[in-house]
């Protein structure tokens, strides 16, 4: 057994040769854990070892909880936190969103909602706005898709932690909403 | 007729056999290998004008394009030679040196054969950093917007509306980098084919305007369908939105029927599947469920004398349809007449290229195969000139947009009661005496069988689901049937 | 008038359901608590703050869980055998409120009308010890007719193991007890209580029969499906184990027998092990000045507080130790601690022969 998955060193080569090129490997069937061996008397009736337990989850018990109250305590995120989505303005103050469904159709939540409509026909250079531009903060699963999907760089995430309402309906934001946001 | 030549040559490598007189692009097509274009169109004139369909032809010192080389005995065509890719990249970064790469904004997005190619031969990234030319927009027609700046001239509208329309209203004005398409003078792009050209166009310079801006064309999924409403019943692709509402109707290449054209007014023919629609049953204007409507509906026609009942089957009706009237007409209300009519016939309009029809109904010659009735408005007129009473009125109409005739009057007028089968909520209905109405469905809902024209019977399949309590007719009458029976076993026949 | 109220008292029927309704009110408002307390300690042992919404604390937490469970599908699996069905959740609940009833809870010395002795206990009896053990085993019948009647491989297998780990360390619980009542020479769990005042240290049988309480305390834990023995319910092997196919109230009360379980073992151990209602003479005997009432009531309070501590040491276990495996559970239960009880008996019976102190 053990002959057999041992390497044999090549006849035709030299012993020097076949030691530099393949150093033996350790088979891992042979690092076999004998910890009976090692344990004391104390160790096996195991009780001294369930009293350390239970202090150590004893002394947690008298630590501070490290939760805060979601809602009305908010976490401090960082500046680089990506949260709630806004629409964004060009430098005359008009949308940037053209209404092209691309982070619609990059949304794996299909969280928005898009209906386009022709642009004013004043906005030079510009042929669609969206009509409607919903996203519902409930299927919302933030993963920063749509940004990454628009051409246009119209939609972005801000740093804001994601809000907290009490009906459906208020998760869902309008075009008004995010481009306030 | 003499027998065009048949020519053997090998394109990428395959034996192909086709006809002496077709070009190289065509020979490729038919036998399944792509070569790029966007000027040639099996069913127009070739311009050769756009250059993407380069290919590589042994012995020649260059490449040459696919659409106008003709094929030749011993021809050896590859289209991926190096040298092609080579001048199809070419042609692909010139063609969008003034492309505005508005796609965000367009709707032909999804669909758009430049981003295709561009997939195939373009570049990621352009090297033309002057200023591109912006062209006009306009809008040429009731149904068709032109943004010129996406426009590629490979001019198939304009070849379409002097081949196929024969109208001519296109045109290309100015020259170079600055041409256009445009109308005549004084005119717009109002032929009753014009959104054909929408539909040709391989980018996104005309769009339909019914369309505009309504979806992006990969949030649609697609049915096919049978047109209508005429009777040429060309075959459509039903493109529904993800709520099941239909976005709009293209046409679908049958080169029996329609080829790839369609009038504008099938197109649109889809809004009366949506509105004013018989929700559900009615008895005396009242909602009914079902099992009442059948009831009276099955009183009013078993009641009265066989004779005295008169049914009268629309040229709107799938022969399946018809086929389950005149078996529940022969196996309960024995003896009762059957008259067929339809929407009046009107004049052909006939172009080069594609004919519509006058005769507005969809199923004119079913009447003729399966009820036997020659002359549908030959024998409405009979009905209408006789003057004896009719008892009840069994009317199976399906008709959208129907314009009452005197004599449909008259025959009206002259029954005492009506049972109507339709799916809409419309004119008849509130016409006077219609005792049951019973909602049936709109072709987009049901499976069925419409002959055309030409004697061509076409199969067709629901595209969506019933936005309705209605039933197809051929269940209606199953159900019919089977309560007159169970009527009958009972014993509580009148 | 007062004369009058104390003899409508001796009457023994008025008695007796005034103390079964106390002692069902107590167990049914223990074990709300008791949930309530879990959730608590639970999040305070990961550091969580546990729940925190409904009522101060979070106190009304049971009774929102209460309500959103009547109001939860009423649901019968198919094919089952519905009597069997609905008598698992009774079945594990009762034996908990009855082995309460069977145990002191305290004395009031002078108020004989309440009970021989003026011992406070639903029924006194002299062999309590042994409706103890009778009874309390009963629970696992509850859990293996929730198991079986579910008609769901699941929830048989939790059965199953409920009634094998009920076998295999009931004789552990028993063989402890023996060598308990060895020294004690009597069942009468006010007796055992008693002997463990002491005079000025507690004479608590968990400070002079150790192992006899480890052993116990081992068994107590299997006996109430309490983690490290929760096998019957081992969520992550079973799904739910014998409440899978439980909803609504019917689930509840899956829940509060085992609550009710826990209680009424916790007792069993404090009379047992912990002195019952008893402090030592030099810390009480100042209450023989006061009322009758007065030492009912501290004698009881002082019952309560040693089970309330004995809950939180189940607690802190199960929220400390992972489960066993299956064969770990047999393999400790037959080869370790049984043998470890015989020879416990022996041991007490040599400590009895040499130390006629150890005697009681």
């Amino acid at each position: 057994m053990s002959a057999d998955m041992t390497p044999q060193t090549p006849q035709t080569e030299t012993a020097t040769e076949a030691a530099i090129e393949t150093p033996a490997p350790r088979l891992l069937t042979r690092t076999v854990l004998k910890t009976s061996q090692k344990m004391s008397w104390v160790t096996r009736i195991y009780l001294p070892m369930l009293l350390k337990g239970l202090m150590i989850s004893l002394r947690e018990f008298f630590r501070k909880p490290v939760t805060f109250n979601y809602p009305e305590q908010r976490p401090k995120v960082s500046e680089r936190f990506r949260g709630e989505h806004r629409l964004t303005k060009d430098d005359e103050g008009k949308m940037k969103c053209v209404a092209c469904y691309m982070c619609a159709t990059a949304c794996p939540a299909h969280c928005i909602t898009i209906e386009a409509e022709a642009a004013p026909p004043e906005w030079d250079g510009r042929d669609k706005i969206p009509r409607v531009f919903e996203i519902d903060m409930l299927k919302c699963i933030y993963c920063g898709y749509c940004v990454e999907a628009c051409p246009k760089e119209a939609i972005e995430m801000t740093n804001k932690v994601p809000q907290v309402y009490q009906t459906r309906q208020e998760f869902i934001y309008d075009r008004e909403k995010l481009l306030a946001n | 007729m003499s027998e065009i030549k048949q020519v053997n040559l090998k394109i990428d490598g395959r034996d192909v056999t086709v006809p002496a007189d077709w070009t190289v692009i065509r020979a490729a097509h038919a036998n399944d290998i792509d070569i790029p274009h966007y000027c040639y169109h099996k069913d127009l004139s070739i311009a050769g004008n756009c250059r993407i369909c380069m290919v590589n032809v042994k012995g020649a010192p260059r490449p040459v394009v696919g659409c106008a080389t003709p094929v030749a005995e011993g021809m050896e065509v590859s289209t991926m030679a190096p040298d092609a890719v080579e001048a199809r990249k070419g042609v692909m970064e010139f063609l969008l040196i003034n492309h505005p790469l508005d796609c965000p904004e367009c709707d032909q997005a999804g669909e758009c054969k430049l981003q295709d190619y561009s997939v195939d031969h373009g570049r990621d990234h352009g090297r033309f950093t002057e200023e591109k030319v912006r062209k006009s927009k306009a809008t040429l027609g009731p149904h068709v917007k032109y943004w010129g700046s996406r426009c590629i001239l490979c001019t198939r509208c304009v070849r379409f509306t002097d081949e196929v329309s024969g109208t001519g209203e296109l045109g290309v004005i100015y020259r170079g980098d600055r041409s256009e398409i445009a109308t005549f003078p004084g005119r717009a792009l109002d032929n009753p084919l014009s959104m054909n050209t929408v539909d040709i166009c391989p980018v996104g310079a005309l769009v339909s305007s019914d369309f505009l801006f309504q979806s992006r064309v990969w949030h649609l999924h697609s049915n096919p369908s049978v047109c209508a409403d005429c009777s040429v019943g060309c075959n459509t692709r039903v493109d529904l939105d993800a709520k099941d509402q239909i976005k709009r109707i293209v046409p679908r290449r049958n080169d029996a029927v329609n080829k790839e054209w369609m009038c504008d007014s099938g197109r649109l023919s889809f809004g009366y599947a949506y509105s004013d629609r018989l929700q559900k049953p009615k008895v005396h204007g009242k909602d009914a469920t079902w099992r009442e409507a059948r009831r009276a509906a099955l009183e009013l026609l078993s009641g009265t004398n066989g004779s005295s009942v008169v049914v009268l089957v629309s040229a709107w009706n799938t022969n399946e349809a018809m086929a389950t009237v005149k078996d529940f007409v022969s196996a309960e209300v024995a003896g009762a007449r059957i008259v067929g009519y339809g929407n009046p016939t009107q004049q052909d309009q006939t172009f080069p290229g594609f004919t519509i029809r006058g005769d507005k109904n969809p199923n004119r010659d079913g009447l003729k195969s399966v009820l036997g009735i020659a002359d549908a408005d030959a024998s409405l007129k009979a009905l209408a000139a006789e003057t004896a009473p009719i008892g009840t009125l069994l009317v199976v109409h399906n008709v959208p947009g129907f314009a009452m005739t005197a004599e449909f009057k008259a025959v009206l007028d002259r029954s005492e009661n009506v049972v109507l089968l339709d799916f809409a909520d419309g004119e008849l209905l509130r016409y006077g005496n219609v005792a049951v109405a019973l909602p049936t469905l709109t072709s987009f809902e049901k499976a069925g069988t419409f002959v055309n024209h030409d004697g061509l019977a076409q199969e067709f399949a629901p595209v969506m689901e019933p936005v309705t309590h209605g039933v197809p007719e051929s269940d209606l009458f199953a159900s019919l049937k089977q309560d007159a029976r169970a009527a009958t076993v009972s014993g509580v026949k009148a | 008038m007062i004369s009058q109220l104390l003899e409508i008292l001796q009457m023994s029927i008025v008695l007796v359901a005034i103390k079964m309704v106390v002692a069902v009110g107590v167990v049914l408002g223990a074990v709300p608590m008791l949930v309530w307390m879990e959730r608590k300690v639970s999040a305070r042992f990961q550091r969580r703050v546990g729940p925190n919404r409904v009522g101060p604390f979070g106190l009304l937490q049971s009774a929102a869980d209460a309500l959103k469970l009547m109001w939860k599908e009423d649901f019968f699996p198919n094919n089952t055998d519905r009597i069997v069905f609905l008598a698992g959740p009774l079945l594990t609940f009762l034996p908990g409120v009855i082995a309460f009833g069977m145990i002191p809870v305290g004395r009031a010395s002078g108020a004989h009308f309440l009970g021989q002795g003026g011992v406070l206990a639903v029924s006194y009896l002299q062999m309590g010890l042994l409706g103890l053990l009778a009874v309390s085993s009963l629970a696992s019948y509850g859990i293996a007719f929730g198991g079986w009647a579910s008609n769901n491989q699941y929830s048989l297998l939790g059965g199953i193991r409920s009634s094998a780990q009920l076998i295999s360390y009931e004789i552990v619980m028993v063989l402890s007890v023996l060598a308990l009542v060895m020294t004690t020479g009597t069942f009468n769990l006010a007796d055992i209580a008693q002997q463990q005042q002491g005079n000025v240290l507690p004479a608590w049988n968990l400070f002079t029969r150790p192992l006899t309480f480890l052993l116990f305390l081992i068994a107590a834990f299997a006996e109430t499906n309490r983690a490290p023995f929760d096998l019957p319910e081992a969520e992550q092997e079973l799904v739910g184990g014998y409440h899978t196919e439980y909803t609504g109230m019917r689930y509840a009360w899956f829940m509060l027998g085992e609550y009710a379980g826990m209680w009424a073992m916790c007792s069993i151990i404090t009379t047992l092990f912990l002195g019952g209602w008893t402090l030592p003479h030099a810390w009480i005997d100042w209450i023989g000045a006061y009322p009758w009432y007065f030492e009912a009531l501290v004698s009881f309070g002082v019952f309560i507080a040693k089970v309330v501590a004995m809950v939180f040491f189940f607690m802190w276990v199960r929220w400390t130790f992972p489960r066993f495996r299956w064969d770990q559970l047999m393999k400790l239960g037959w080869k370790t601690l049984i043998p470890i009880a015989i020879v416990n008996i022996l041991l007490t019976a040599v400590a009895m022969e040499f130390g006629g102190w150890y005697v009681r």
